[in-house]
């Protein structure tokens, strides 16, 4: 795919990343879930990517109906195309519309898992981009540990005895009996057979410890950044720097922009959680991204900053930052940073009070619990007050958005979608940006689908980094000077606009906790013309 | 060395049923010289399968030859150790050896036990190295190293096995001289044959640093004058044959070839993400070497000066083996790498794993990497002669061993 051959086409390849909104990146929250329509079938695919590659993707398929004739699964690479992948393998019903499958991945890259569904509806199809990455560092388990060691002393004793009896009574004719004389070449024999052995197993361990160092270089190495904060006529810019030590040759030039923006960065109130921040940093140069921060409060914050690159790879950049307090009230800022940029101020996790005092408060809320929105309108989390949530367990998590009259409220798109959610667990252990239709980047599937429709598999060709780079800004800059009716007029020109989720002023997000602990789930939807920001608490046992 | 072995008369009975057929040789002797050709027919099936399918499972159909192979040898040698032990006579026991107090096996049949349990332990090891450094992606890593040595070690005693017998060349009173004598040609060849099918297998676990591609660099040379020289004039001296050497070679390039010819002509299908080359058929390991054009010429040097001192004849054998191997393959490489002729099922050159680019550029030909200066040709040629001088050495040294095993 040469992104580069003229102005033209290259604004029509770029203009598909913009009409796509979500992105998958995450922390901590391997599992990737769709849910929405293949053809005439309503689908939720749950896959469980491995953490070490090559190996196997457990795929698991929900559909509708019971005019199902089968669901295949295959495993389609960003590299080699749809040309390159094998034969899809069938899944097998396990109870009634569920369908299970693996599949192999055996490189490491930009992957995705085509599904198909035939039935008497006909065929429908679903692509759904995963990451093929190692990530895992296995020990040995101590009790396969012993059993080796068992069976590695056996070995070394049968071995010392076999070249003991080689030098020794191997030799004697039959019915001969051992003398002196063989019996001290059967020592000298076994001695140097133990020795053998010992040094087979040196050499063995040494060669073992090569190859992890080996694994080691090849695991998958986040990129890392280094933050600050600098002041500039009074307001707060924050500074955020990619270490070029972790680029490792995975260029920062080639990444395009999702929902419209080159970078998603979500600042969240270090432990109580009680400050959430959704920002559009603008590139300064290839490493570095620069946004004037909103009237937030000072305190330590954790970054997450969502990236993606031109094969649909997504990158989380993870970093911590301590904000100052703005020295000056500054009621008409001159930075104004990105117009979609939002903040809230909500009390702490699991609690009813924060630390923050003269802020507009919004109060949190819980499973079940109408809570109030800024404009008035209000906000409920669909689960049963109180309800535990299992971790590993894809659920649906459901709002409706009311009107402060009470009535389903007219949702609009923010940055494209019903609506966005982003996760993060109570240690910083898990963060996930969601959408309607699941955990993963419409852009990644779009970027996969056009390199799919491509007849041959060549390799893309991307020998000019700074092209790509300025391209890629200026269709940024033309899209910051349009007015919001041009941009969304510009963003959803080819979009193929997914209503999944919304209905009647409710927005879903499938979506599957990872592990036990508290969770924050941060909510954004759009309604007359403002973004509304929903904050609830989740307990996952 | 010949001794005349009394069977209890009641014995003979049941024992003059099958004498026709075995000539006398246990079954276990005949199941690990077939073991060994299994255990080393499943690896080349196995590794046509990684290079044509990729999907494998503990039961792939390669896993159950190789499985057969090396549980048949080890349960039938273990089976032997304890019928000796708790149930022998003396006389049987008289041709065994005693270890740990108690037991008596075979020298050989020790060998495939150790071969049996080095395979099992092979097992667990391989299957937590896939789920920490993820599933095949190469020959050699340590726990496959594990499974290879057992497997070599099943193959080395089939060879071992054989050759108690034929060391011992005992004259078996209940069958007639004439089948004496076919007894002992057939232990000849039953040895010939054990000695190929290890070459085989020394000559594929080294298949990455002696494929057709490393022909025409000094490793290549290297790597041969340490692998092959000290089995080669172990078993050809220990064969009492005077083309010992060329025969096992011609054995191990027929059947190499066999394998893989068939292999070539099945049909296969990659079942594994990213394909690179599209294929219908299996992909299989290239052309062997052409190790008999300096077995020939060295077991023709070895009768020659067989009454030279060994340290002597290691020198003209090793150096003769290291300079044919040079001039014969240096040109064997070119025609098999380059040549389009070499390009069919016959030398299955054109033979291309489907994780492997189609159009990669060097497919066909020599890399600039293969390129080396005169300097580096002189050491790794001088490296190649003192190799395959010290690997004849011992191989003449194990060769005289081999000739006294009685047990």
């Amino acid at each position: 795919m040469n992104f580069i051959k003229s102005k033209n086409t290259f604004f029509k390849v770029i203009s598909i990343f913009f009409v796509s909104f979500s992105t998958f990146a995450h922390i901590g929250s391997a599992g990737v879930v769709h849910e929405g329509k293949a053809g005439k079938y309503s689908v939720q695919v749950y896959i469980e990517p491995p953490d070490v590659i090559p190996g196997t993707v457990k795929v698991s398929v929900m559909v509708d109906g019971n005019d199902i004739k089968s669901v295949k699964m295959s495993p389609i690479y960003y590299w080699t195309g749809d040309e390159g992948s094998p034969r899809s393998d069938e899944g097998i019903m396990t109870e009634a519309g569920k369908y299970e499958g693996k599949i192999w991945l055996m490189e490491n890259g930009a992957a995705s898992v085509k599904v198909v569904i035939e039935g008497a509806r006909g065929k429908g199809e679903v692509l759904i981009p995963i990451a093929a990455l190692s990530t895992a560092q296995r020990q040995l388990p101590s009790s396969l540990g012993w059993i080796l060691a068992g069976l590695a002393l056996l070995l070394v004793s049968i071995m010392t005895t076999i070249i003991g009896a080689s030098t020794g009574d191997s030799l004697l004719k039959v019915g001969e009996s051992e003398n002196n004389s063989t019996k001290k070449r059967r020592i000298v024999g076994s001695t140097i057979g133990a020795s053998f052995c010992g040094l087979l197993m040196f050499g063995g361990n040494m060669w073992w410890n090569a190859e992890s160092a080996d694994y080691q270089r090849n695991i998958y190495r986040p990129y890392t950044a280094t933050s600050s904060i600098s002041l500039i006529d009074g307001q707060r810019i924050l500074n955020f720097k990619i270490d070029s030590s972790s680029v490792n040759g995975r260029s920062m030039s080639f990444i395009i922009p999702d929902h419209g923006k080159l970078m998603h960065m979500f600042l969240v109130k270090e432990g109580s959680m009680e400050v959430f921040a959704h920002l559009h940093p603008s590139r300064k140069d290839t490493l570095t991204f620069e946004a004037p921060l909103p009237n937030m409060p000072s305190g330590k914050y954790l970054i997450f900053a969502d990236v993606l690159r031109y094969h649909s790879l997504q990158n989380t950049i993870t970093d911590t930052v301590e904000i100052p307090q703005t020295p000056i009230v500054n009621l008409m800022p001159t930075f104004t940073g990105d117009s979609d940029d939002t903040f809230v101020v909500t009390n702490a996790l699991n609690k009813t009070t924060n630390s923050v005092v003269d802020e507009s408060i919004t109060i949190c809320g819980t499973p079940g619990v109408k809570t109030k929105l800024q404009d008035g309108s209000s906000i409920v989390w669909e689960e049963k007050p109180n309800q535990k949530l299992m971790a590993g367990k894809v659920y649906d998590l459901k709002f409706s958005v009311l009107t402060p009259g009470g009535k389903p409220a007219d949702l609009q798109t923010y940055l494209g979608m019903m609506g966005h959610a982003a996760v993060v667990k109570d240690d910083a252990s898990v963060y996930i940006h969601l959408h309607p239709n699941g955990t993963y980047s419409s852009t990644a599937v779009q970027v996969l689908q056009k390199r799919i429709e491509e007849t041959s598999n060549k390799r893309p060709n991307l020998n000019s980094a700074k092209q790509f780079r300025d391209s890629v800004d200026n269709i940024l800059a033309k899209l910051q000077t349009m007015s919001e009716v041009e941009r969304d007029k510009l963003l959803m020109g080819n979009m193929k606009h997914e209503n999944n989720g919304h209905h009647s002023g409710q927005v879903t997000f499938p979506y599957a906790f990872p592990k036990a602990g508290h969770y924050r789930v941060w909510l954004q939807v759009k309604r007359e013309g403002k973004i509304l920001t929903g904050v609830f608490d989740a307990d996952v046992i | 060395m010949e001794t005349a072995t009394n069977q209890a008369i009641t014995n003979e009975k049941q024992f003059s049923s099958s004498s026709k057929i075995l000539l006398a040789i246990p079954l276990y002797v005949y199941v690990s010289v077939i073991a060994s050709m299994c255990v080393i027919l499943g690896i080349l099936w196995d590794i046509a399968w990684h290079m044509s399918i990729g999907r494998d499972g503990l039961f792939s159909a390669p896993h159950v030859v190789t499985y057969i192979g090396a549980a048949a040898a080890g349960i039938f040698s273990g089976y032997q150790v304890l019928k000796t032990s708790f149930w022998g006579n003396q006389l049987e026991k008289g041709k065994m050896v005693k270890f740990w107090g108690i037991f008596y096996s075979s020298l050989g049949g020790l060998f495939c036990i150790w071969g049996g349990i080095a395979s099992l332990t092979s097992a667990p090891f391989d299957d937590w190295w896939h789920n920490t450094y993820g599933l095949d992606v190469q020959i050699l890593s340590p726990p496959h190293a594990v499974l290879l040595l057992g497997l070599m070690s099943v193959q080395m005693g089939a060879m071992i096995a054989v050759l108690a017998f034929l060391n011992r060349s005992e004259k078996i009173t209940s069958l007639s001289a004439e089948e004496n004598t076919i007894r002992s040609n057939r232990l000849q060849w039953m040895f010939i044959f054990t000695a190929a099918f290890l070459i085989t297998s020394i000559f594929t676990f080294l298949s990455e640093s002696l494929g057709r591609w490393a022909m025409h660099e000094p490793s290549f040379y290297e790597v041969a004058s340490v692998a092959f020289p000290f089995i080669l004039f172990a078993a050809g001296r220990a064969s009492n044959k005077k083309w010992g050497a060329t025969y096992i070679c011609i054995i191990f390039l027929i059947f190499h070839w066999a394998v893989n010819a068939t292999l070539r002509l099945l049909p296969a299908e990659p079942l594994l993400g990213p394909i690179h080359n599209k294929i219908s058929t299996y992909q299989t390991l290239g052309f062997p070497l052409l190790l008999f054009i300096p077995a020939f010429v060295t077991d023709w040097l070895r009768e020659k000066f067989s009454t030279k001192k060994d340290w002597l004849l290691a020198f003209i054998l090793g150096g003769a083996y290291t300079l044919i191997l040079f001039l014969t393959h240096y040109p064997f490489g070119t025609f098999l790498h380059e040549s389009p002729l070499t390009r069919n099922w016959f030398f299955g050159s054109n033979s291309w794993s489907f994780q492997n680019d189609a159009d990669w550029k060097y497919r066909f030909k020599f890399g600039p990497w293969s390129k080396k200066s005169l300097n580096e040709w002189l050491i790794g040629i001088l490296l190649s002669f003192v190799f395959s001088f010290l690997s004849t050495r011992i191989g003449l040294a194990w060769g005289n061993w081999m000739k006294k095993v009685q047990r």
